[in-house]
């Protein structure tokens, strides 16, 4: 047993040191080091929320922020990366807090079509659940179009939304000016407010 | 429309933070979150697949990791969410200490235990590959003295499992398997009992017996009250009619459970050979038709002879609905089918024709408890609903019928779940029961009437709240909410109803803005309607509530004086109006219009209710707050009385009120009382309110403040610093009560020769009342004096003199 032990925690520290090193190749300019980059945050990220949501009893709500700052810390070697390779490490949660969430929604509607024995949990509230699974789903398909028409739109959604980061700290990771953001923040929820109405 | 889009504009769109948006999604799949991923490993085991999920743990198929022995098992894991609960993790416990009690070669086996690095229990088990023992029977066509012979020795694991003191309480098919070699293995202990446990425990596994499907519950469970070896006899009753006919005992229309429930509770079921006689039954059970085939190779003719008599008997006696009147235990019943087997006479006897009706009568009249009324009125409710929908599309006048039916239902309901709402009279020991058992029948029983639905959920949420079970009372409000908008969102009414109550909700909770947001909602729906004064009246006091708690007060007054110019001798209107008197400073008009509220609600109601109390105190706080402190004292202690006898000591609202009335034991110098009663107010509040409350703030804030009068500025420090981390946390950040923490922290640190210090907190909070009040609020006077006499502390006298000429040229 402490024979396997140390070999997880050599696993971990081992990939700690890659994913470090990813963000920086990321930042250096390696766009393929962000595809590699983003699976382990995603796992990562997913972990976490998880024991978040087990160890939480009554909310079962993620606080986003603590979230991804937990990842950050956990992922990061905080040695080697300067302040602003943290925006840009959020800004990656983010985008991977926009997947677990809508992996959440299209399990759930997997669950459903699937007829799963229709258990009767005491406070269902699948009903709600439904609703929110449903517009999650079409606030990603309705980014996926705004994605060819404004990237950077995308993005701030992600951030703001997805990724709860405050408008700073979006700004950051982004390599835009806070004023951008909150503009384009507008701009989007005004675009998204108008695809989902139709 | 979208869940997102509903009650918002483009601007608040998107505003609430996608995890929280999802948070009901979260609740939901959180049961379902794998804790174990397949390949990884636990204790010696390796997880293969997910096979299947109980009550409470998920079952995976694992093998031994270390190959010592090449063997599978069934290895069970407590849900990651329930693991968090104190409760759900002794349950998943005692399962496993029961079934490490038991070793029988015919119940499956508890091999191994410990808990995950995260601390979650699991446990390995035999792992048992066989079929449920109905298709055993009908898979290898078993004749009646070899289904007889498998039905002992079930019998006998069963008796074996009761001298081990451990009841199962979920016998049926699917829990009995026979494996390729014939033999007989009993699984699932999920919600077995230890007999002789504690009254406690019954409420451990209550709930899981209501959520289950009741095709082989006895009555006893059916109606929620203790269960003995006699229930676990009952569903080897049902096994055997079903092992010996083919068919289920009762004859239902479908298998839901309110109505699986009724038969059990209501019919006689057919004798054995009746059942097999009457080839009309085979019809009518169709749809209830298990999954045994009878007896093969006899006509129904012969079979029905070969049960009469002695067969008929033995089931009828297992099944009896009086528990007492059964078999004692499983060896009881085994033994009979044996000395049948061997043509010996049987012990049990029939009942008399006259013994059966009046126990059947009597049982109907006064045996049913509350709870078992509840679910019956639920499912007339539903009930209704099947048969009449049927009808629907001939005779539109069917649904008025229908809905004064629910209507009446609803009510009916509403009335007995509003007692459990200590302001709405006496309260019942079980509500909290009654409204769980009757919360899954609702759910599910309704699930096709979105109208009554709605309604439903509605009143259970309001009933849920008066228990303080405040979470859920949400998520019925919410789910009441999103199902009106959707199926009805023409029904204005019931809409700005659902939003009125919504408000209340999120109020209590601390979400202001939402909270305002459902209020005015709620409110601009009732102004588009015609008359109903009195429903405008109750929003606009919901909306002034959300508003005081915002400490927008001068908004709120102004809310509450259109509510009041609608009907100058509404109660809640005039005392709503009263607060935010106080509030702003007013304490003679308080004092008035508190006089006027308390005269009003003793004309309406007795002396001896709750709202009544909080009337006086309202008004001695008031009196207290103005010129006569000493002149409040009786009445305060009057109310206080009363209060503590209505709610108990350990209300959260009677530490409110303690702690106004401590603070005017502290303001005419008795501040030893004082100190000691907000200490009882503080511990009230620390044990029943969640932790960042904003009550909890408000006694710390008074304690503190008496200590700092009382040159105890260290003592006080501390209890200041976390109410202003409670109030920053839980109130907007324009609160005037945020201010007044950090005046006494700029006291605290004066006194302690901090005076930097002292000056930054009264300079925010200057800054805080300035924006609410404007200049020549004479608290923002104050406030500016204070500020500039700890310039000049300072040395900064110019500074110290800007703020002293905004003083001048305020007043």
């Amino acid at each position: 047993m402490p024979a396997r032990l140390r070999a997880y925690e050599y696993r971990r520290m081992e990939s700690e040191h890659d994913i470090t090193g990813l963000l920086l190749a990321w930042r250096a300019g390696d766009g393929e080091a962000l595809d590699r980059l983003f699976p382990l945050v995603y796992h990562e990220l997913r972990r976490i929320a998880h024991r978040q949501l087990g160890r939480e009893r009554a909310g079962h709500t993620l606080g986003t922020t603590a979230l991804v700052h937990e990842t950050y810390l956990k992922l990061i070697d905080q040695t080697r990366v300067q302040w602003a390779d943290r925006a840009h490490f959020f800004a990656v949660a983010a985008r991977a807090m926009r997947r677990i969430l809508i992996d959440y929604a299209r399990r759930h509607r997997a669950a459903k079509r699937g007829g799963a024995a229709a258990r009767v949990e005491l406070d269902d509230a699948t009903f709600l659940a439904d609703e929110r699974a449903h517009t999650l789903i079409a606030v990603d398909q309705a980014l996926t179009r705004l994605s060819g028409l404004d990237e950077r739109l995308v993005r701030v959604v992600e951030c703001r939304f997805f990724g709860g980061l405050t408008e700073e700290e979006t700004a950051e990771a982004l390599g835009v000016t806070p004023r951008t953001v909150r503009r384009d923040w507008v701009k989007a929820k005004g675009w998204l407010y108008h695809a989902l109405r139709e | 429309m979208r869940a997102l889009l509903t009650g918002a504009d483009s601007a608040t769109f998107l505003e609430v933070p996608a995890a929280e948006f999802a948070a009901p999604l979260l609740a939901e799949l959180v049961g379902e979150l794998e804790p174990a991923e397949s390949g990884s490993t636990l204790g010696p085991y390796r997880i293969l697949r997910e096979i299947g999920h109980g009550g409470m743990g998920t079952v995976y198929l694992a093998e031994r990791a270390d190959h010592q022995y090449e063997k599978r098992v069934a290895l069970k894991i407590l849900r990651a969410w329930d693991a968090a609960n104190e409760r759900s993790v002794r349950r998943f416990l005692e399962e496993r200490q029961i079934l490490a009690s038991l070793d029988h070669p015919d119940i499956a086996r508890l091999l191994d235990g410990g808990v995950t690095a995260e601390g979650v229990p699991w446990f390995a088990m035999e792992r048992v590959e066989g079929v449920p023992i109905d298709r055993h029977c009908a898979d290898m066509r078993l004749s009646i003295e070899e289904r007889l012979e498998l039905f002992c020795r079930v019998c006998s694991a069963v008796q074996y499992a009761h001298r081990n003191l451990v009841v199962h309480r979920d016998l049926k098919p699917a829990n009995i398997l026979v494996t390729a070699e014939g033999a007989v293995k009993l699984l699932d202990f999920g919600i077995a009992k230890l007999l002789g446990r504690d009254a406690a425990d019954a409420s451990l596994t209550g709930t899981a017996e209501l959520v289950m499907t009741p095709l082989y519950a006895s009555p006893e469970q059916v109606r929620g009250e203790p269960v003995s070896t006699a229930s676990d006899v009952y569903a080897l009753g049902v096994l055997l009619y079903e092992l010996l006919t083919g068919r289920y005992p009762y004859r239902v229309a479908t298998r839901e459970p309110h109505v699986v429930a009724r038969a059990i509770l209501e019919q006689e079921p057919a004798r054995p050979s009746a059942a097999v006689r009457n080839e009309g039954d085979v019809a009518a059970s169709a749809s209830a038709a298990t999954t045994t085939s009878p007896p093969q190779a006899v006509s129904p003719a012969k079979l029905a002879r070969r049960l009469e008599g002695d067969l008929d008997t033995i089931v009828a006696t297992a099944m009896r609905k009086d528990p007492a009147r059964r078999y004692a235990t499983a060896e009881q019943l085994e033994a009979d089918v044996r000395r049948h087997l061997s043509g010996l006479p049987v012990a049990a006897r029939p009942d008399s024709r006259v013994y059966r009706t009046q126990k059947f009568v009597r049982r109907h009249r006064v045996g049913v408890g509350i709870a078992a009324g509840v679910a019956l009125l639920v499912a007339t409710f539903a009930g209704v609903t099947t048969v009449q929908s049927v009808r629907i599309s001939r005779q539109a006048q069917h649904i008025a019928i229908e809905r004064d039916h629910a209507q009446q239902v609803s009510s009916f309901l509403a009335g007995l779940f509003q007692t459990s709402d200590p302001y709405a009279g006496p309260g019942i020991l079980t509500a909290r029961e009654i409204l769980d058992s009757g919360a899954v029948r609702v759910y599910r029983d309704l699930a096709g009437r979105p109208e009554a639905r709605s309604r439903m959920l509605l009143e259970m949420g309001r009933a849920y709240f008066g228990l303080g079970v405040r979470d859920r009372a949400r998520r019925f409000v919410e789910t009441s909410m999103a199902i009106r908008r959707r199926s009805s969102p023409e029904d204005r009414t019931a809409l700005a109803e659902t939003l009125d109550f919504l408000a209340v909700v999120l109020l209590e909770q601390g979400e202001l803005e939402s909270a305002e947001r459902a209020s005015r909602e709620a409110l601009d729906l009732r102004r588009q309607l015609p008359g109903a004064s009195r429903d405008l009246i109750g929003s606009l006091n919901g909306l002034a509530a959300v508003l005081r708690a915002a400490g927008r007060f001068r908004a709120a007054a102004s809310v509450s004086t259109e509510a009041v110019a609608l009907d100058d001798d509404d109660a809640e209107s005039l005392e709503g109006l009263a607060h935010a008197a106080r509030e702003l400073g007013d304490f003679a008009g308080a004092e008035r219009l508190y006089a006027r509220v308390l005269q009003l609600r003793r004309q309406a109601l007795p002396e001896e209710q709750p709202i009544v109390a909080a009337s006086i105190i309202n008004l001695a706080a008031a009196i207290g707050s103005g010129d006569d402190p000493a002149g409040a004292d009786s009445l305060f202690r009057y109310g206080l009385a009363l209060k503590r006898r209505l709610l108990g000591d350990t209300h959260p609202d009677l530490a409110a009120d303690e702690v106004a009335y401590a603070r005017l034991l502290h303001r005419v110098g008795r501040a030893g009382e004082a100190e000691q009663l907000y200490q009882r107010a503080l511990q009230t509040a620390r044990q029943r309110l969640p932790r960042a409350h904003p009550l909890t703030a408000t006694i710390l804030v008074g304690l503190g403040e008496l200590r700092l009068d009382h040159r105890a500025s260290e003592h006080a420090e501390p209890l200041l610093r976390e109410a202003l981390a409670i109030r920053e946390a839980a109130l907007p950040r324009a609160h005037p009560h945020i201010g007044e923490a950090e005046q006494f922290l700029a006291a605290a640190a004066f006194a302690r020769g901090r005076y930097s210090e002292a000056n930054r907190y009264a300079l925010w909070r200057l800054h805080l009342l300035r924006s609410e009040y404007g200049d020549a609020d004479p608290r923002v006077q104050a406030a500016f004096e204070r500020v500039a006499a700890l310039y000049e502390v300072i040395a900064q006298p110019r500074q110290a003199a800007r703020y002293r000429a905004l003083l001048a040229g305020g007043r």
